[in-house]
């Protein structure tokens, strides 16, 4: 085994050596926290929501089973997390006219040049069910495989592969939409 | 194949459906449409649905993860001792061992006090503590005290030479960060990105000196792919970075 596979890091933290945390962060946190930035529509709660699931990672560490995937894993404590937010009371989904602009991973110029189709996406995102948009994020920013996707949800990968592509329909849809009714005043 | 059949699998067919896919693409027009339309709908989240993380959370991140190496020694100390404890010699040992620390511990404080008194003298100490956490500490204060640039510099890569935790000398990296104009900061750095073989020194030492391209920095780079053992992580962060044009 790769010694700094995911896998080979999180035996060695299971076995209390946290030290190898810091780079299993370093991988996932990017990743972690655009998950909950687009399922929540909140950075600054984004980023606790990101720490817990480390936090929990080191605290639940002897649950890990050895040689299991760790990218699966880390989606399921994410997913837990995002439950028990939601769970908490006064936590609520911000609509989507009260939310404020997600952080770009672009430089200011491209951005601007792209704010609009960057609101288009957004807007689009938002509206779509939750479910789906949690299964897009994660296929297309967590960047998990059909296989890793199947795992986190216990499903089978064919109907991870059905899922996501059906998610994807639905967010064209809705983004199509969006599309035409901006269009629609310039006509 | 019909267009029902084909609809969800016009992204990624599982192998023993390729074939059939792709014969019905042939002669669909529509669902190859449909398929241009969803592959476009992939790049677009692809490119724009990535958020870049705060750099707060590194810090969260590597304060906690200390905190907590510190707490779990405290931990599974005493559950050891309490079995211990139940000895009578072992109590009369122990108090014997507070008196004799309690009255080292007053000594060192009363030394203390006489050789500095100041406040540079105090973060010093900080940096050379037997804990981890308290070094961390000293790391992100060390700015904040009354020291001079200079002796900023020499504490914190002093630091990244020779501090034996890895989070530690991730955490002077990044306050160095604040003070990368320079030269002799970036070269000290620079000459960590090739010595230290921590991965996450590396990416740390990786991060310092993307905001400072030269060509000294891409010739430590190309050394540093010639090491066999690199972690892969990192060998993907370097060949990124050197595709960058400085």
């Amino acid at each position: 085994m790769d010694p700094f596979s995911d896998e080979a890091l999180m035996a060695r933290i299971r076995q209390g050596d946290l030290e190898h945390a810091g780079l299993l962060f370093e991988r996932h946190h990017g990743a972690l926290y655009s998950f909950f930035v687009h399922t929540t529509r909140q950075p600054a709660v984004s980023q606790d929501l990101a720490q817990d699931v480390f936090v929990r990672l080191l605290t639940y560490r002897t649950s890990y089973q050895l040689g299991a995937r760790v990218r699966p894993w880390l989606h399921q404590i994410a997913r837990n997390v995002l439950a028990d937010h939601w769970k908490r009371p006064g936590n609520a989904a911000i609509p989507l006219d009260e939310a404020p602009p997600l952080p770009s991973s672009q430089s200011p110029a491209v951005e601007l040049e792209r704010s609009e189709l960057r609101a288009r996406l957004d807007g689009a995102l938002a509206r779509l069910n939750p479910d789906n948009r949690e299964l897009l994020v994660l296929s297309h920013v967590s960047d998990l495989s059909y296989d890793e996707i199947a795992e986190t949800y216990g499903i089978t990968v064919n109907a991870a592969r059905v899922r996501v592509c059906r998610a994807l329909k639905a967010f064209r849809t809705l983004y199509t939409q969006h599309e035409a009714s901006d269009e629609l005043p310039r006509r | 194949m019909n267009c029902r059949d084909a609809e969800p699998y016009l992204l990624d067919p599982p192998a023993h459906l390729d074939a059939a896919v792709r014969a019905h693409l042939t002669t669909c027009a529509a669902c190859r449409t449909a398929q241009a339309t969803l592959i476009e709908s992939q790049v677009l989240l692809r490119t724009h649905l990535p958020v870049p993380p705060p750099s707060v959370m590194r810090t969260a991140f590597y304060t906690t993860l200390v905190e907590l190496q510190r707490t779990r020694k405290a931990v599974v100390g005493p559950g050891r001792w309490i079995v211990l404890w139940r000895s009578h010699s072992l109590r009369l040992a122990f108090a014997f061992l507070v008196v004799f620390a309690l009255g080292a511990v007053s000594m060192q404080i009363l030394q203390a006090d006489q050789a500095s008194g100041s406040e540079v003298q105090a973060v010093l100490s900080q940096l050379g503590a037997p804990s981890p956490a308290t070094r961390l500490t000293g790391v992100y204060t060390v700015s904040e005290g009354e020291m001079t640039e200079a002796q900023v510099h020499e504490a914190l890569l002093t630091v990244i030479r020779t501090d034996p935790s890895v989070n530690v000398r991730v955490a002077a990296l990044e306050v160095l960060t604040a003070h990368a104009q320079d030269a002799a900061v970036r070269a000290a750095v620079v000459h960590v990105l090739g010595s230290d073989p921590a991965p996450l020194v590396q990416l740390a030492a990786l991060r310092f000196i993307e905001a400072h391209p030269s060509a000294e920095v891409h010739r430590a780079l190309d050394t540093l792919l010639q090491q066999p053992d690199l972690e892969p992580f990192v060998r993907a962060q370097v060949r990124t970075f050197l595709t960058t044009p400085i």
